[in-house]
């Protein structure tokens, strides 16, 4: 029973980094959803506001699948 | 879109419509960039003053670690950089044949809107201060609004500030030529007019 009191700290900081993850995933669909109501409804440019929107969304996607994947499958 | 929001006047049209300098959002932009090459450079700079091999040993499990924490702090310079360009894509000044129009997109939930009618435009000044404005030609445009309380307003890295200086007081000056002459009503006029003042 005693010992089941110790984690590894590497287990530890993995559920830590996991819990980032899902945070940070939270807060940039936030931060993306109020930027794309800001282009959108102030911008001057639809067009400019798309690709504006694609460009974030593509840094995101590129930049969580590297974080998850090392979260995943590399720790 | 934006003119939908901003609902321009009948006989109202837009005569220029201008954002900052290109060079004022890459002066912003090198904080960020320049953050993401921070973290990289420091690690490496730490392996190679750790001589011994203990260090190494002792940091080796916890290398994918710094590659996590290298990735959210990617994530945050993202937001960053796309802050910064909205405060950029969403500040505009637009000049009509009736009005100045400054937005000024302080913060993602402060957003400051002005409009100054052309009429009421006392005094433009232009200030370009240093070399790299003058180089590429942008600056400060001041203005001064008489009112209630005499306004004013400024906004800085306008590119080609001198042109849009010109823009508004040409507009301003037709403005004021094509408007009616004032005239002061005479007491005759007033009374066959039969505007008498109501009391209640």
């Amino acid at each position: 029973m005693a010992q089941s009191l110790y984690m590894d700290p590497l287990v530890s900081l993995k559920i830590l980094a996991q819990l980032l993850l899902y945070v940070t995933l939270f807060i940039a669909t936030i931060h993306t959803v109020v930027l794309g109501y800001h282009w959108f409804s102030y911008g001057t440019s639809r067009s400019m506001s798309t690709i504006a929107l694609g460009i974030l969304v593509s840094g995101y996607v590129l930049i969580f699948a590297v974080l998850a994947g090392i979260i995943f499958f590399l720790i | 879109m934006f003119l939908d929001k901003i609902k321009l006047e009948a006989h109202e049209t837009v005569l220029s419509q201008t954002r900052r300098h290109w060079f004022v959002i890459v002066t912003q932009l090198l904080g960020p960039v320049i953050g993401a090459f921070v973290p990289p450079i420091l690690a490496l700079v730490f392996l190679n003053m750790s001589t011994t091999t203990v260090v190494a040993d002792a940091v080796a499990p916890y290398a994918l670690y710094f590659g996590v924490f290298y990735c959210l702090w990617l994530i945050f310079l993202w937001m960053a950089i796309f802050n910064i360009w909205t405060n950029y894509y969403l500040d505009i000044i637009t000049v009509t044949n009736e009005r100045i129009i400054l937005v000024d997109q302080k913060g993602l939930f402060h957003r400051n809107i002005g409009s100054f009618r052309l009429e009421r435009l006392q005094d433009l000044n232009v200030d370009i201060n240093g070399i790299f404005a003058t180089l590429l030609d942008y600056g400060t445009l001041h203005a001064e609004t008489a009112g209630h309380g005499e306004e004013e307003f400024s906004a800085f890295g306008i590119p080609h500030p001198r042109e849009l200086k010109a823009t508004i007081l040409e507009a301003s000056d037709y403005l004021m030529e094509s408007a009616p002459p004032l005239s002061v009503p005479s007491p005759s006029d007033e009374q066959t007019s039969g505007a008498t003042p109501q009391t209640q």
